[in-house]
């Protein structure tokens, strides 16, 4: 909190790492179709190998996506005290369907050879989940997630659902963050400055301890309303009408070895599909 | 400025406006959720309140229910991302029920003022705290009972995070919310000048 203006550097998940490599000059389109196809797939394991054999095919595409693998460990450090609280809660607390029989039992505690397995393989299952989104956020930007979620999605606008208009909320979100975060910290300055009452009521003192938010919050809110109240007279003023057909600055070109990286992505997930549903 | 769009018949269900206010207070959600100032300082068992739900409420109540679903998405993609506690790395828990906090919003924002329709500011405040109330909750209930479905966590184990959390997240919820409608529409709350 002490100096927000950085706050994109304590910030490492999710961050864009530009480098020259296959992974990052992939079509955006192939690879949020591809880590939406992965997610699926790796979001229903529950057993502990077919997440290994994911987890090495992962760190293949990071090591030929050249993106650090330091990277994908200092942001995954700040989840691993809470991953540990996760799996101690689990093996107390988390009832095992037909469980078939206990090393433990302490009261409602029971403890054997599947609630281990379902707890590793939990843990194994965020490792992927957080690899695979590290390995999309590393190596695509948001505004070019953005503009691949509009154009993969575009069909559904044939049927009237505001595809396109999705799209443009999304761009001006994450145009917007780090304008906030300047400003919130602009704010938090001058308000120290006129000595604002931040954080000094006690613990149980609910409502006390909500207002003392506001002296940040209240005025960031307001400024982006202000925000809001320029950007529509801006985007009126250039002529621009919801649901209207729009030409596309961005434009992505589709090229062979997208096709082939699409083809053999979608054959591994779906040989990964049929050998975890069969296990 | 609200019906200058409708004049002509209107080819998309948002106005630029909702369009900008939906993009503006995604921002504010997701920029508070990366930094960690989206949380409260009140005693909860996760130790803080989050008050990350609220631009999805405020934007219901302002510029209605799809507007504040979207804002929910985005927030949902968002804390999708940047988990770092294990079961909000699933879609199905951290995106899905965010979808919804906007649109119950504004929904018991409607039915209390409609309610209420006679008395002036007092009804419409109510209305508000009544959204930032039922928007909080929704976001809890929801989201504990996927985790419960998802099999993280036991059905006693989900209720009773579901009290402990849920109640202060909800009180902050209704202060906070009340405080930045009643600003943005300029109500009067009965106070002279400012206190901050």
């Amino acid at each position: 909190m002490e100096n927000s203006l950085n706050w994109s550097s304590q910030v490492v998940i999710g961050k864009y790492i530009p480098a020259e490599s296959f992974v990052h000059r992939m079509d955006p389109r192939a690879k949020l179709s591809l880590f939406i196809l992965f997610l699926a797939i790796v979001s229903f394991t529950r057993t502990i190998l077919p997440e290994v054999v994911w987890l090495v095919a992962l760190f293949s595409l990071l090591y030929i996506g050249k993106i650090p693998i330091r990277y994908f460990f200092s942001g995954l450090r700040p989840a691993l005290p809470l991953l540990f609280l996760f799996m101690l809660l689990q093996l107390f607390f988390l009832p095992v369907p037909g469980a078939s029989r206990d090393w433990l039992v302490w009261g409602w505690v029971k403890i054997g050879p599947e609630t281990i397995v379902l707890i590793i393989s939990g843990a194994l299952r965020f490792i992927v989940i957080f690899l695979l989104i590290q390995l999309l956020t590393a190596s695509t930007s948001l505004t070019d997630l953005a503009h691949a979620f509009e154009q993969l999605l575009s069909p559904l606008a044939k049927l009237r659902l505001p595809v396109h208009e999705v799209a443009i909320i999304m761009v001006i979100a994450v145009r917007f963050v780090p304008t906030f975060a300047a400003e919130a910290d602009k704010i938090r300055r001058a308000q120290a400055a006129r000595g604002a009452d931040i954080g000094t009521a006690r613990a149980w003192q609910v409502i006390k301890r909500t207002k003392s938010v506001f002296p940040i919050l209240l005025p960031l809110f307001i400024l982006a309303i202000n925000r809001a109240e320029d950007l529509v007279m801006a985007m009126e003023a250039r002529g621009f009408v919801p649901g209207e057909r729009r030409t596309r600055y961005i434009t992505f070109a589709w090229r062979k070895r997208d096709t082939l990286g699409a083809v053999i992505g979608a054959i591994f997930a779906a040989l990964m599909g049929i050998w975890q549903f069969y296990q | 400025m609200e019906h200058r769009d409708e004049m002509e018949a209107p080819k998309s269900v948002f106005t630029t406006r909702k369009i900008v206010v939906a993009g503006v207070l995604s921002a504010i959600a997701v920029f508070l959720g990366l930094t960690g100032w989206g949380f409260v300082p009140v005693p909860t068992a996760a130790g803080n309140a989050t008050i990350l739900q609220i631009p999805a409420i405020i934007g219901g109540v302002v510029e209605g229910p799809l507007v504040g679903a979207v804002i929910g998405l985005i927030f949902g993609v968002s804390s999708f991302l940047h988990a770092t506690v294990p079961f909000f790395k699933d879609p199905l828990v951290a995106i899905l029920p965010r979808i919804f906090i906007g649109v119950f919003g504004y929904y018991a924002y409607v039915m209390v003022k409609r309610l209420f329709s006679k008395s002036k500011t007092g009804g419409l405040l109510l209305a508000i705290g009544v959204a930032g109330f039922i928007g909080s909750a929704t976001n809890t209930i929801l989201v504990l009972a996927m985790i419960y479905l998802r099999g993280y966590l036991s059905l006693q184990a989900c209720a009773s995070i579901a009290l402990i959390n849920g109640v202060p997240e909800a009180v902050v919820s209704i202060i906070i919310t009340v405080a930045v409608v009643s600003a943005w529409w300029r109500l009067d709350r009965g106070r002279k000048g400012s206190r901050i």
